[in-house]
Order: C-alpha cells, then sequence, then structure tokens
C-alpha cells in the first residue's frame, strides 16, 4: 500500500507529504473560501446556519452576538492553515485548523455545488465536473486527518 | 353583617398556564443532517466538544443521519447558546429550541 499523505508520527507531529499542485490548490481554494466568509456570499450560507429558527427577533439578537467571533474564527483557522501549507510536519493544532479549514471549503464548495446527499456521480461532461473532483479530494484528505488525530 | 374571612390560601388551587413558566423550561441544541459533514467528522466533532464517549457520538451521529436530527444538548438558554455556537464554529448546522 502507498504511503498516506498524511499520518500521524506522534500525539504533536503529523507527517505531510502532498505534491506541490495539490499544495498550491489548497492555498487557491483557500482564498476563495475567505473571500466568500468574509462577503457572506450564498455559498457561505452553511459558515453561519439559522440559530433560532422559530424566532426572528432571537435569532437576530444571536447573529448579532456570533456573527463577528464566527467569522474570526474562520479566518483563523485558515490563517494558521495557510502559513502551514508548505510543511512537511504539521503541529497538532496546525492539523485542527486543517480540519476545519477543509470543512469550510467543503462547506462553501458543497452549498456551490448544490451537493445532494443521494446526488449520482457526475459525468466528465458536467460542467462543474472538476468542482466535484475538487471537492472529493477535500473530502479525501478531511477523512484521512480525522482518521489519523483519532489513532 | 360582615362577611367571614377566608383564611385558606386558595392559590394553591390555581393551576398556571404551562407559558407562564416559559423560561423554566430547558432549551434544547438540535443538530440536523446536512448533505455535506462527513459521518466522521461528525462524530469527532461530538466527542471532541461535549466529551462523549465514542459510542454516544456515534449513537447521535447516526440518530441525525437516519431520522434527519438529534438532540445533542439541553440545558439552560446561555448554554445551549453556547453550545450551538461552538458547533457553528465546526461548521455543524444546530438550532436551539425550547421543550
Amino acid at each position: 500500500m502507498a504511503s498516506r499523505e498524511i499520518k500521524k508520527l506522534s500525539e504533536d507531529r503529523y507527517k505531510l507529504d502532498l505534491h506541490p499542485q495539490i499544495r498550491q490548490l489548497l492555498s487557491d481554494l483557500k482564498q476563495t473560501t475567505l473571500d466568500h466568509i468574509e462577503e457572506g456570499s450564498p455559498a457561505a450560507k452553511r459558515i453561519y446556519p439559522i440559530a433560532y429558527s422559530g424566532s426572528a427577533e432571537m435569532e437576530m439578537d444571536f447573529e448579532k452576538l456570533t456573527r463577528k467571533p464566527l467569522m474570526n474564527h474562520h479566518r483563523e483557522n485558515l490563517a494558521l492553515f495557510e502559513s502551514s501549507l508548505s510543511k512537511s510536519v504539521l503541529t497538532q493544532n496546525e492539523v485542527l485548523a486543517w480540519i476545519g479549514s477543509l470543512n469550510d471549503m467543503r462547506l462553501v464548495l458543497g452549498t456551490a455545488l448544490d451537493l445532494d446527499e443521494d446526488q449520482p456521480s457526475p459525468s466528465e461532461d458536467d460542467p462543474n465536473y472538476e468542482g466535484y473532483v475538487i471537492y472529493d479530494l477535500l473530502t479525501y484528505l478531511q477523512g484521512v486527518l480525522i482518521e489519523e488525530i483519532q489513532n | 353583617m360582615a362577611a367571614k374571612l377566608q383564611t385558606t390560601p386558595v392559590v394553591e388551587h390555581i393551576s398556571f398556564p404551562s407559558e407562564m413558566f416559559a423560561d423554566d423550561r430547558p432549551w434544547k441544541v438540535v443538530v440536523w443532517n446536512d448533505p455535506i459533514n462527513l459521518m466522521t467528522y461528525v462524530t469527532w466533532v461530538f466527542q471532541r466538544l461535549f466529551g462523549y464517549s465514542l459510542e454516544k457520538a456515534q449513537e447521535l451521529m447516526m440518530e441525525v443521519h437516519t431520522k434527519g436530527k438529534a438532540v445533542v444538548t439541553s440545558g439552560e438558554r446561555e448554554k445551549a447558546e453556547l453550545d450551538a455556537y461552538r458547533l457553528h464554529e465546526y461548521g455543524l448546522w444546530a438550532t436551539i429550541e425550547q421543550d
């Protein structure tokens, strides 16, 4: 079996072995995701979920209180993710930022693609095919990270 | 003739509508199913945020996945809001409602 792209070496050391093109792709995706989060675009709606569906007033109060800290949380995660993109060994904190950042990217991209749980695999003719391939890559990387952090 | 004073406290026999005690009812944090978050990720988040055992976290995750939603924590409103916010930090779709 080929060695994994990400492997836990110890509690605070994770080996990262990614192709430079994948690292570049992740850097680009990080910026796109951050732009959506900061703009509050429709693709970022899953980043800011509604907490009180039964009361507009309570929801307004909750949003007033949490919107900015939530945006800052995602910003900080994405910043730590990007600053560690070129490394070959990640710390536990960086791995946590990677898991969160990959999830943010999946939420934004998945929302933009209007993903459905029962959706069949897209064909290569689909205009969004590249987006689906990238989404699958993000899913794979996040899955590996979750598995490794629990090891 | 003056009416005799009623000494028995009648208030004991009045039943108040439950809405009057709305603030005493616990607030529930509900996590909803979505097509994006991985099952392993949701399980991991439940363990990490609430200290649940793997079994309990998996059980809740499966409830979310198969029934569409699950109550993951409950308590006073302030605690429910904090729990929902932490779930939002992790990108989970969490709402707050009262019992």
